[in-house]
């Protein structure tokens, strides 16, 4: 049975529609945060790069680029699949959305599984971050400060896209119970809006640390 | 009422960061040292700028919204920008020993 939207309207708001505002805003104040988090590790490597371009090519060639490449198709696709779940439920396809949230959670399973083996075939050449670097083909100081930085900066985006997978995994539970409307699914779309955020920051890591050569 | 992003509008989202995605991996077999850096990091903002507008629903949001995105843009060129005057302009003379390499290859 479907809920009231009046169920859903917290006290101190006087209609959903400046809930949902509310909620869009607060969001995009994280999502900020996240950005600029992100973009100072992202001006780091810059930095780094200046002092050390040429290390830094001959470091990311040493990236497995079918791999990155591979996990960029990945990642764009589950956007693609969270956002047309988020239409399913605006025109109150439930199912479809289920089966596209699914889906998501799929891809980006999908991701860590390719991201772990890169790591391992990483660790098999002695591709440690820091001091523990023992990549005897590449022996510079730019390759060691290369591989920390992508180590800092994938270990991250990992951590939150096992934050993505949790979240979809909850959006795809409170979907199941009827808890998102078309009237109302504002928790359904911060959620694909955070997933998307962990595929924005991947489409700068990608360049960085497998294009560049 | 705010507009909703059709099913068409997430499908040409959807090609458009197929096709930048193609071409970035493309140029990265092509023989150009420092454009192609610059078109690489071009392509890769464009991508950036779709999955906003469309994937992050920007284009359904209200201007208040896109004001605290765009000035999320803004600090972080202000914060890029700044950092980066200071390496290329004054990290060299400074830090003479971390340049070493770099001031032989440019001879």
């Amino acid at each position: 049975m479907k809920r009231m939207p009046a169920s859903l309207l917290a006290e101190h708001f006087g209609d959903l529609r400046t809930q949902r505002h509310a909620a869009q805003f607060g969001m995009w104040l994280f999502i900020v945060t996240e950005i600029l988090m992100f973009g100072a590790l992202f001006v780091l490597y810059a930095t780094y790069a200046q002092a050390n371009l040429a290390d830094f090519r001959l470091a990311a060639g040493h990236n497995s680029l079918w791999r990155g490449t591979l996990n960029t198709y990945i990642l764009v696709t589950s956007s693609f699949t969270a956002g047309l779940a988020v239409w399913a439920v605006q025109r109150d396809r439930r199912s479809l959305a289920l089966r596209l949230l699914g889906l998501t959670i799929a891809l980006g399973v999908v991701f860590l599984g390719i991201k772990a083996s890169e790591y391992a075939s990483h660790f098999e050449h002695g591709i440690y971050p820091g001091r523990h670097y023992a990549f005897d083909e590449l022996m510079t100081r730019g390759a060691v400060l290369f591989f920390t930085i992508y180590y800092v900066l994938t270990g991250l985006h990992i951590v939150h896209l096992v934050i993505g997978l949790a979240v979809m995994l909850w959006l795809t539970r409170a979907l199941r119970r009827g808890r998102f409307t078309a009237e109302y699914h504002a928790g359904l779309e911060l959620g694909t809006m955070y997933w998307s955020l962990v595929d924005i920051i991947w489409l700068v890591i990608w360049p960085l640390f497998y294009l560049v050569r | 009422m705010a507009r909703k992003i059709s099913a068409l509008q997430y499908l040409l989202g959807y090609v458009a960061l197929l096709v930048l995605v193609t071409l970035n991996l493309g140029l990265s077999f092509l023989d150009l040292p420092n454009a192609g850096m610059t078109l690489t990091l071009v392509l890769a903002a464009a991508t950036v700028v779709i999955v906003t507008l469309v994937f992050m629903h920007l284009l359904e949001h209200a201007p208040t919204i896109i004001v605290v995105a765009l000035t999320s843009v803004f600090f972080l060129a202000l914060l890029a920008g700044l950092m980066l005057l200071d390496v290329i302009a004054r990290a060299p003379e400074t830090q003479p020993a971390a340049y070493h390499d770099v001031m032989q290859e440019r001879g």
